[in-house]
């Protein structure tokens, strides 16, 4: 199913109930626990899936221990909001894409760019085979499902300079199986997959090949990053090194996990899925460059906001500082050592 | 005929009280959640910023509104009618229109989608089906509770079986059915609105209210995002005052619920 | 007056009886037989069967027993014009109150210019020309039974049948109301049956009065009231009215009597 805009729909019904809600969980620490590792939480963007398998690795593999941390991971799922959560203060960490943080930091939400998640957005749509779309330019005239609102449509339509109608997404891809014109936004390491086990003869466009190519991002409250600073940086460091482990190691571990957490998650779904990650580049980035786990380059963050207030998205220029510290990251790989030996 | 005078000094003050509530509220809240409460100007700067949008999504929402409410309304009377002539066909029909009122609507709004596309069709029918039940329901009752000695009475006069329905049943049944109306005059922008959240398109004329939400919503934007719901309440506003104004042009003549006690 | 009404009916009662199901006679072998333009009040305790007895008349309710003719025929389509007047006005709120005197008329199909005719004139009758476009809850309690009196006579009945008409109203008006039946009935001549709980309002207008008994109901007593037409308001004082009352009243306590 395609995710990562879900939340969206719960902001809206679910923003009433968050503004009433009047305890609210600490982002602080508490103070060392018994184990003398310092909880924070993370909120997944969707429920436990191979997307999050860094951060599973991270903690399955005993990375957050090592740094001092005690992770707990929450799951998200349709109702999950965890932009909000993590504006709010409820979680110190949270996920999501660039652009949708840019956008948020717009609307001065107290929320952070910390570190890169992914180097390019698995984001696609996704068609029946049969389908005469088979290029961004051939969607004139058609009707798309998607998350209305998401940045990448005025993208589309002004760079190939065609029109096309948008349905807001529904739950489960019944309806893309049943309706062969249809055109959903998807992910391309997951809902392929599912289709062409149900049957269902697919072909994908992938957003980031239509040059629009926001990173996926970890995201930090705000006012906790500039109150822990070294919490922080423990965080990014350890879940980049999860990252770097999940791809280009054994991703059991987090596939346990995972599964143990998400009955839906089949072992070849997640091999599927874990593939694609791997051979698409979407974690390090695509070569010839080196390796990028977790590093974010400010020119390409700078260009993404400046290209959203050019769609008229954004509707002032959004200076860096608004939305991403770059100061948490660890320093670069050096160019042809390998990511692991670095981080090991 | 005295006119009926709406005391407005104390609407007034509690509309004050509320939008001071408003501000005090923002001022208690945590910085870090301030952003889900943007301050009553910032709503009303967001009215100015997004107007064009606001109206023509507001136009929207009110033509899916109205025609599923006037579906609604056509089907519903028909229905009652074939309701009100037999216990049989009532005990028979009637668990079967609880279970479409049970119908939730997300669950059918793909279904929709698929059945007549999405957009305008679906959101008809979707706030048809919201409007339906109250309608089918009270217009039901009131073509059944008729006077038994009015019914007697066009016995007498050895009036046909139309004759009663039209010139008994039928009038004695307005004041029933207006109040069905006014709960589907309710339901009507909601269901539309719901109606464009889970089956809506931007095609033909644009989205509508719920769609102009989720967009709103994608990107954070809370103010234009209360301004919306502002919309959505002010098109629940005009729907609840015609169809009140029709209600009282209608029976405000006879019907004691009107009545000014000034014989 | 100039009016051409129709001859007033005879009913004639046998062994009529009816109960409800399976339960007790409501009414027991009644026999009764009323002339053309006899003015028939009924009398008696709750549960004797007066209205009962009215909605056989009106053919609103079937006999169980007996056979009840009116003008020699048994009540159908084709019996003589009967009106019916309800202890409640039972107007219809939404018509202005020429309309519903005009109601039975429209329904019959009689065209247009002889309705508005009709109405105009039994308005008359009622003294309430004045307040033709009014609606039903703008008038008093007399006034709209007095409506409901001149839609019972737009079809010029033979048989007028009312049940408690005046009950709900205070004695004032009441008393108003039966002078004015009794002046529409020389105009017009009907047959009635009238029932009451008053016994000063039987004595009044009835040229005979039935008192029931109750459980079963069956007719106890019938009381000949000789006192001549027309009767006015000074009718009330003549010692002989005073001396009618006082036996209907003496019937009335021994049937209650026997009821307890």
């Amino acid at each position: 199913m395609a995710r990562r805009l879900r939340q969206i729909g719960s902001l809206i019904l679910g923003s009433g109930l968050l503004l009433g809600t009047a305890c609210q969980k600490k982002p602080a620490p508490d103070g060392p626990p018994a184990t003398g590792l310092t909880p924070v939480q993370l909120q997944l963007d969707w429920f436990p899936e191979p997307a999050h398998g860094g951060f599973f690795q991270a903690a399955e593999r005993g990375f957050y221990a090592a740094a001092g941390l005690e992770v707990e991971i929450l799951p998200g799922g349709p109702g999950g909001r965890p932009t909000q959560k993590v504006a709010s203060g409820q979680v110190p960490f949270s996920m999501g894409r660039s652009d949708d943080m840019m956008l948020a930091a717009a609307q001065e939400l107290p929320v952070l760019i910390v570190a890169a998640l992914m180097q390019h957005d698995p984001q696609a749509l996704v068609l029946h085979a049969e389908n005469p779309v088979n290029t961004f330019a051939d969607l004139d005239g058609q009707s798309v499902m998607a998350y209305p609102g998401a940045a990448w449509i005025p993208y589309l339509q002004k760079r190939y300079g065609i029109a096309f109608d948008l349905q807001p997404m529904s739950f489960g891809l019944a309806r893309f199986i049943a309706d062969p014109g249809l055109i959903q936004a998807c992910f391309v390491i997951d809902e392929p997959f599912r289709l062409r086990e149900a049957g269902v003869a697919v072909k994908t466009l992938l957003l980031a090949d239509a040059g629009y190519d926001p990173y996926r991002v970890m995201v930090a409250h705000r006012p906790f990053a500039e109150a822990h600073p070294e919490i922080v940086r423990a965080f990014v460091a350890a879940s980049i090194r999860g990252w770097i482990d999940y791809v280009e190691g054994d991703p059991a571990p987090a596939h346990r996990r995972i599964a143990l957490e998400n009955d839906h998650m089949t072992p070849a779904q997640m091999a599927f899925s874990h593939a694609e990650l791997k051979q698409r580049h979407f974690v390090a980035g695509r070569p010839p460059g080196p390796s990028r786990y977790g590093q974010l380059d400010p020119a390409r963050l700078r260009e993404h906001a400046d290209l959203l207030h050019q769609l008229g998205v954004l509707p002032e220029p959004l200076p860096l500082e608004a939305y991403a510290d770059l100061t948490f990251l660890p320093p670069e790989a050096p160019r042809g050592e390998s990511s692991l030996e670095i981080l090991e | 005929m005295s006119r009926r005078r709406i005391p407005v000094i104390p609407a007034v003050i509690a509309g004050i009280a509320f939008i001071g509530l408003w501000y005090g509220v923002r001022e208690v809240i945590s910085p870090s959640r301030v952003f889900m409460l943007p301050p009553p100007h910032a709503v009303l700067q967001a009215f100015a910023v997004h107007a064009d949008e606001l109206l023509l999504a507001s136009r929207n929402t009110a033509i899916g509104a109205l025609l599923g409410f006037a579906l609604a309304v056509l089907v519903s009377g028909s229905m009652a009618l074939l309701l009100s002539v037999s216990n049989l066909i009532r005990s028979a029909l009637y668990p079967y229109l609880m279970m479409m009122q049970m119908m939730p609507v997300i669950v059918i709004a793909p279904v929709l989608v698929l059945w007549v596309g999405a957009g305008l069709p679906s959101v008809t029918i979707i706030t048809f089906l919201i409007c339906f039940f109250p309608l089918v329901v009270n217009t039901t009752q009131g073509l059944i509770s008729t006077d038994r000695k009015l019914v007697e009475l066009f016995h007498l006069y050895r009036a046909t079986k139309w004759q009663e329905i039209v010139r008994l049943r039928v009038p004695a049944a307005l004041p029933y059915f207006f109040t069905g109306l006014r709960i589907a005059g309710t339901l009507a922008p909601i269901g539309a609105i719901v109606g464009d959240f889970s089956a809506g398109s931007s095609g033909g004329h644009g989205g509508g209210l719920g769609f102009l939400t989720l967009i709103y919503g994608a990107q954070f934007k809370m103010a234009a995002l209360f301004a919306t719901v502002l919309s959505g309440c002010m098109l629940g506003f005009v729907f609840v005052a015609t169809v009140s104004g029709l209600s009282w042009l209608s029976l405000h003549q006879w019907h004691d619920a009107y009545d000014k006690s000034d014989h | 007056m100039t009016e051409t009404a129709a001859p007033a009916c005879s009913v004639d009662l046998s062994r009529v009886t009816k109960r409800f199901g399976s339960g007790p006679a409501v009414l027991d072998e009644l026999d009764f037989a009323a002339r053309a333009g006899d003015f028939v009040a009924i009398i008696g305790p709750s549960g004797c069967g007066k209205s009962t007895l009215l909605r056989l008349l009106a053919g609103l309710s079937p006999l169980t027993a007996g056979t009840l003719h009116i003008d020699g025929q048994p009540p159908g389509v084709d019996s003589p014009e009967l009106a019916y007047v309800f202890q409640e006005p039972t107007l219809l709120a939404w018509l202005k109150v020429a309309a519903n005197v005009e109601l039975p008329l429209s329904l019959r199909g009689v065209p247009a210019a002889q309705r508005r005719s009709i109405v105009a004139r039994c308005l008359r009758q009622v003294r309430l020309e004045e307040r033709a476009e009014a609606f039903p809850r703008q008038l008093s309690g007399g006034q709209q039974m007095r409506v409901s009196l001149a839609r019972a006579l737009v079809l010029q009945p033979r048989l007028l049948l009312l049940d408690e008409p005046f009950g709900a109203l205070d004695e004032m008006t009441r008393n108003h109301l039966n002078e004015e039946l009794l002046d529409l009935r020389e105009q017009q001549g009907w047959t009635a049956f009238f029932v009451t709980h008053s016994v000063a309002e039987a004595v009044f207008l009835a040229n005979r009065v039935i008192v029931m008994s109750a459980h079963p109901g069956r007719i106890a007593h019938e009381v000949k009231i000789d006192l001549p037409y027309p009767r006015v308001r000074a009718t009330r004082e003549d010692p002989a009215f005073q001396r009618l009352v006082a036996a209907v009243t003496h019937h009335l306590h021994s049937v209650e009597g026997d009821a307890r």
